[in-house]
């Protein structure tokens, strides 16, 4: 697989636009998904990952081949949404209507896939509640969470990833867990 | 007490890190059988953890399109020269 990238990746170096294609497809559900666990919402990942892949493509030269791919392309997404959050800050509801949507909240926008009623239900309540937990943390922990439980990433893929060392990272991982734990039991309280 | 709690909470971390040897792996597993407070928080977490690993979203139908055409025609001089 990494050399099957490596060759995509010089192939769109070489001034190939097509090949970038094959890059897309194979990066495109991991990005979304990290994008939409970031900022909640899916037009805004949707807009993010667009904008993490035409990024990619436009400083293709810059990526050397020191560390995967993949890892250079998360540090490019997760920058993106990094400054995204910091401009609007996080005040968002899952009632809110979603921009451009017609009346469309977190609810309708989240179970509008679901075939089955009942499955309809209680899958999406189950992933709002985890999208939930995770919008509480702080994006640093937020993202080296992420990186590390959606993406299944190494220490040192994260390290280079987030451009912090890898003691940091192990840290942040930690934080983050005992801010969930921490969301837990305040959830737990107030039902 | 404060104390224990932090010794368990470094425990549980070095757990699920994946870096707990089996004597340590044992210790732990002993005191969830205890304490109720660390399994609510060790089960908690875990279920949360296990649902980011096993989520599975898509990127929306016609990404890959749009990725495509968003990219610019001619992005190398030489072709531009030519």
């Amino acid at each position: 697989m990494d050399a099957l990238i490596a060759n995509m990746v010089s192939q769109v170096k070489n001034g190939d636009r097509d090949a970038y294609e094959g890059i897309v497809d194979l990066f495109k559900d991991k990005i979304f998904q990290l994008c939409y666990r970031m900022t909640g919402n899916r037009h805004e990942a949707e807009d993010l990952a667009q904008e993490a892949f035409l990024r990619a493509y436009m400083n293709i030269e810059k990526y050397n081949g020191e560390y995967k791919f993949s890892t250079w392309l998360f540090r490019i997404a997760t920058n993106l949404c990094i400054d995204r959050l910091r401009k609007k800050k996080p005040d968002y509801s899952l009632d809110a209507e979603v921009p451009g949507t017609d009346g469309a909240n977190m609810y309708s926008q989240l179970s509008s896939k679901e075939p089955l009623p009942e499955e309809t239900i209680t899958e999406s309540e189950k992933r709002m509640e985890l999208q939930a937990e995770i919008l509480k943390l702080p994006e640093k922990y937020r993202t080296a969470i992420l990186l590390k439980y959606m993406e299944d990433m190494s220490l040192e893929e994260i390290s280079q990833a987030m451009d912090i060392p890898v003691p940091t990272v192990k840290t942040r991982i930690h934080r983050g867990r005992e801010a969930l734990k921490k969301v837990f039991q305040q959830t737990a309280v107030s039902k | 007490m404060g104390c224990e709690k932090e010794y368990y909470d470094n425990l549980m971390n070095k757990v699920m890190d994946g870096d707990a040897d089996a004597s340590e792996q044992e210790q732990f597993e002993s005191h969830l059988g205890e304490c109720a407070v660390c399994r609510a928080e060790y089960e908690a977490v875990s279920f949360l953890l296990d649902e980011l690993e096993t989520s599975d979203l898509h990127a929306p139908v016609g990404f890959t399109a749009a990725v495509m055409s968003s990219l610019p025609y001619q992005k190398r001089k030489f072709h531009l020269q030519t």
